[in-house]
């Protein structure tokens, strides 16, 4: 089990396009936001690689300024 | 009903970020974070980032001795409850499954043996090799063959003890941390100008700022968290804009307004150019020059810091020559005047109504502009001289030491300022900004540390590049590397640090947490514990001092640097290290132990700890496995005693709170005093040291009292060429540096294996007209050739550093292709540190 979540600012008028490339994308869902572009969200994946690689991919999302990680959690620890 | 643990800690996480960013959540929402009835046995505690210079504070979640979550801390006012995506990782970078849990020592035949191989040996046998190599080449060669290279990722204590044990316990100054490699020119910037280490300003200055220039640093993939507070200024406030000033094209250039790609080591024109613009513009505060400003001018025809047989060395007039000299400012005016907009634009290659439009940011008396830079400026052959031009622009326009006026130097180590520099572990430095090279300066030392007179060498050390040449030159034999990977950083390793480290007349011990390429090129491999395996403390790029309890036990037989240094202290007496002579001068040390007279010096080990842990205000209990070993409160000694180089030294202003108050508080900022911390430095009304040493001081004036006379220096320097440009064979730049995901060289990401796989390989990135001209296409197998050496690679011609014409870049995470063989180690004259910016390269098809 693995869940973090994130707050992602975007540039307020790219804050549409940046929800259309988020909701298409696995394990993650929007929470709350506003109007400054600011997201709330989690992913919430069995794959820690799958989050990692988010993660990166949402980041280079074109109009996403900046991706702080809040919080993670991880359980599965077998694949070390 | 119950709700599902998945659900609960989802909803913990998802009020969490909305809180963080003060977004709303419906009432259902905020009350599934609330349901206790499933309440994790996880215990939570404060922890600093381990990876950049940042900051950050985190919450780690430990749970049966192991850290399984972690979140950024709500109460830090770095941070704010964010963390960077580099967050993510950090739970698991202590469980590699390669981590190192024993000594391992090169044997043959049962002895060791240099072309050995590695076998499991005890701390004792380790240390009594170790000793036996120390202890010869001293009586040999002097304090001057033995060395040790540290860090700027050390615990403060870790810095302190190595410093002492070096400088004080062998009176060897051949000590020297990795931050020479990223903050060295930094340093150089600030005790010229200023004559005191470190900003005046604070990461306040990114909420106060109205532009914000970035010479040379990318924040948005190395800080990222600094950069999200800048993002937020620069969408919320009116006015606000971004200037980004680099060699290539990089995430940061995202949200510039002005964006602005220059040739390399053009910045000193660019520099010179704003000031030019200042002058003619009359924009000046001349009221400001008057009363706070000397002007001076640098010696020129410095050289690049090579070796001294090396042609562009002896070419040079002023090789490594730093002298100050007066200069008016009509002088200074003159000087500058030859950087004309025409001239800068043509050299920089930067168009003129950019270049013109950022000068008029820093000459508009109304807009505050912070100006923040990294590796881009330090990392030069005249960083110092660099990070000077750009204090100059600041000066001119009495743009210092206030709310949003700040130029910000800052780091790539959590505690390049709180180690490296503030406890003096660079080959020519004492604790809190004191000099070995200062008779005065050492005597201070010597009294604090109940030193014979004359124990501290008066010679400056052998810094971090000059170390492998005095290796290699057998003028140094033994050498100790402790929290960094030097083999896979350091510059120009084919000709240098390898044969150095190979040479059977060097002994090489390398502490690490896992096999690195310098532990695996090392004589001796000692197990390190990690970061949050030990009670600690860093300190940030604003001069924040963090602590942190030790949260879990190191694996196996691993120890932290503190415990092997203070353990290795055991194994000479002061006869053996100082020589009769200079014990005849203190009959009590006689036939001491360097550990009974550093530390068990009834100084040091005067905080009792009995009961096998620590325990906090709220009774919490903690391990600490070096106090339990040596039987005091070691931490809280150390960190008491160097305390005492700040109010006792002839430095003002470097005061910080007792050891106990910053286990209770999320950093404070010095000079601590009475309490309370310091956001602006030099400024009456926020420092409290300028009314007390300039008593008739103005409200709100300033006071630089780290100069003798209260003036800061505003020093001119020119334009010099770089050490190598392309031509017709290495047609090409180079230049190396980090990537988000990875952290330096990736000692650490590398060992979370979802991360590895992410991004496994540096890759070349080129442009795509210079791929075409070589007939490459993205993925396309390279060879990148140096005069010094090669690698193979694989081309990114869409990644997201776009490269300009004749410019490559390429990371240097990556352990199998070692981009340091092709660096050259050219290094600023004065600041000895490497340049990793630039040096010529070809790339062909392989």
């Amino acid at each position: 089990m693995t869940i973090c979540s994130l707050v992602i600012q975007t540039k307020p008028d790219h804050l549409r396009a940046v929800n259309k490339s988020l909701v298409n994308m696995d394990g993650i869902e929007i929470h709350t936001q506003n109007q400054q572009g600011k997201l709330a969200i989690t992913i919430d994946h069995p794959s820690r690689e799958y989050c990692s690689k988010a993660m990166t991919d949402i980041t280079h999302i074109d109009g996403v300024m900046s991706t702080s990680l809040i919080f993670e959690y991880q359980e599965d620890q077998d694949d070390f | 009903m119950k709700q599902s643990r998945r659900d609960f800690i989802k909803s913990q996480a998802v009020v969490a970020a909305a809180t963080t960013a003060g977004l709303s959540l419906s009432a259902t929402q905020l009350a599934s974070a609330k349901g206790d009835d499933v309440q994790e046995d996880i215990k939570w505690d404060k922890i600093p980032c381990r990876f950049c210079g940042t900051g950050c504070s985190v919450l780690a979640g430990t749970r049966e001795g192991r850290i399984v979550a972690t979140q950024g801390d709500p109460d830090s006012d770095v941070n704010k409850g964010l963390n960077c995506i580099k967050g993510y990782f950090l739970s698991k970078i202590m469980y590699g499954k390669d981590r190192l849990t024993t000594p391992l020592l090169r044997k043959k035949d049962g002895k060791y043996s240099k072309d050995g191989d590695f076998e499991e040996v005890s701390w004792d046998e380790a240390f009594d090799i170790m000793a036996e190599k120390w202890k010869a080449t001293l009586k040999e060669k002097g304090p001057s063959g033995v060395g040790m290279f540290g860090s700027g990722q050390w615990a403060i204590w870790d810095g302190y003890a190595a410093s002492k044990f070096m400088k004080a316990g062998l009176r060897s100054n051949n000590l020297d941390p990795n931050a020479r490699h990223c903050m060295a020119s930094a340093v150089g910037g600030f005790m010229r100008a200023f004559g005191s280490d470190e900003p005046m300003g604070s990461y306040d200055d990114l909420e106060h700022a109205d532009a914000f220039v970035l010479w040379g640093a990318n924040m948005a993939e190395m800080h990222p968290i600094l950069w999200s507070r800048l993002v937020d200024t620069r969408l919320t406030r009116e006015g606000a804009e971004v200037h980004v000033l680099s060699t290539y094209t990089h995430r940061s250039f995202e949200l510039a307004d002005n964006g602005m790609i220059f040739e390399p080591q053009t910045d000193l024109i660019i520099a010179n150019y704003i000031a030019n613009y200042i002058i003619q513009n009359k924009a000046y505060d001349k009221q400001f020059l008057a009363d706070h400003v000397n002007i001076k001018k640098t010696v020129t025809d410095i050289g690049y810091g090579l070796r001294p047989e090396h042609p562009l060395e002896k070419k040079a007039k002023n090789p490594g020559k730093g002298k100050l000299s007066n200069m008016s400012f009509d002088e200074y005016a003159k000087a500058v005047s030859k950087y004309t907009l025409e001239y800068s634009s043509e050299k920089s290659k930067v168009p003129a109504e950019q270049l013109e439009r950022l000068a008029k940011v820093y000459a508009d008396p109304k807009k505050k502009v912070m100006s923040l830079w990294t590796m881009g400026m330090n990392q030069h052959t005249r960083g110092v001289w660099m990070n000077g031009l750009v204090y100059n622009i600041h000066l001119l326009m009495g743009k210092i030491a206030e709310p949003g006026n700040s130029p910000f130097s800052l780091t790539g180590q959590p505690s390049a300022c709180g180690t490296a520099r503030e406890v003096g572990t660079f080959a020519h430095r004492l604790p809190a900004d004191l000099v070995v090279k200062k008779a005065s300066h050492r005597k201070v030392a010597e009294k604090i540390w109940k030193l014979p007179e004359g124990t501290i060498n008066p010679k400056v050390g052998y810094h971090a590049v000059l170390m492998q040449r005095m290796l290699k030159d057998r003028k140094m034999n033994c050498y100790w590397q402790q929290c960094n990977n030097n083999m896979q950083a350091g510059p120009n390793i084919n000709e240098e640090m390898l044969p150095a480290w190979k040479d059977p007349a060097n002994f090489i011990a390398v502490s690490d947490p896992y096999p690195t390429v310098s532990a695996i090129s090392a004589d001796l491999i000692l197990p390190t514990a990690m970061w949050a395996e030990k009670e600690g403390a860093f300190g940030n790029a604003e001069r924040r001092t963090q602590f942190w309890r030790q949260q879990v036990k190191a694996p196996g037989e691993s120890k932290s640097d503190l415990w092997q240094i203070m353990e290795f202290s055991k194994r000479f007496t002061v006869e053996e290290a100082w020589g009769e002579e200079l014990v005849a001068k203190t009959p009590e040390h006689k036939g001491k132990t360097l550990y009974q007279v550093l530390f068990k010096n009834g100084q040091v080990d005067k905080f009792p700890y009995k009961s096998d842990t620590v325990q906090d205000e709220e009774k919490r209990v903690y391990q600490n496995d070096e106090s339990k070993h040596f039987g005091f409160y070691v931490q809280k000694g150390l960190f008491e005693e160097y305390r005492r180089f700040q109010t006792e030294g002839p430095k003002p202003g470097h005061d910080q709170a007792p050891f106990d108050t910053y286990h209770k508080v999320r950093g404070l900022r010095w000079p601590v005093v009475e309490g309370k911390e310091t956001l602006w430095r030099y400024r009456e009304g926020y420092d409290p040291f300028v009314k007390k040493l300039n008593p008739k001081v103005k409200k709100g004036d300033v006071y630089f009292y780290g100069q003798k006379d209260g003036k800061a220096n505003l020093i001119f320097a020119p334009y010099e060429p770089p050490h190598e440009t392309p031509n017709e064979e290495y047609d090409m730049w180079l230049c190396t540096g980090r990537l988000l995901e990875h952290w330096h060289t990736g000692t650490m990401t590398n060992r979370v294996p979802e991360l590895h796989r992410a991004a496994p390989d540096a890759l070349v990135y080129m442009n795509p007209n210079d791929a075409k001209k070589r007939n490459l296409r993205n993925g396309s197998k390279v060879k990148i050739i140096s005069p010094r050496g090669e690698i193979t690679t694989r081309v990114n011609v869409r990644g997201r550093n776009k490269m300009p014409e004749g410019m490559v870049f390429v990371p240097f995470f990556d352990a199998r292709r070692l981009v340091n063989k092709l660096i050259i180690d050219a290094t600023d004259p004065l600041s000895k540190e490497t340049d990793y910016k630039k040096c010529v390269v070809k790339v062909i098809k392989a």
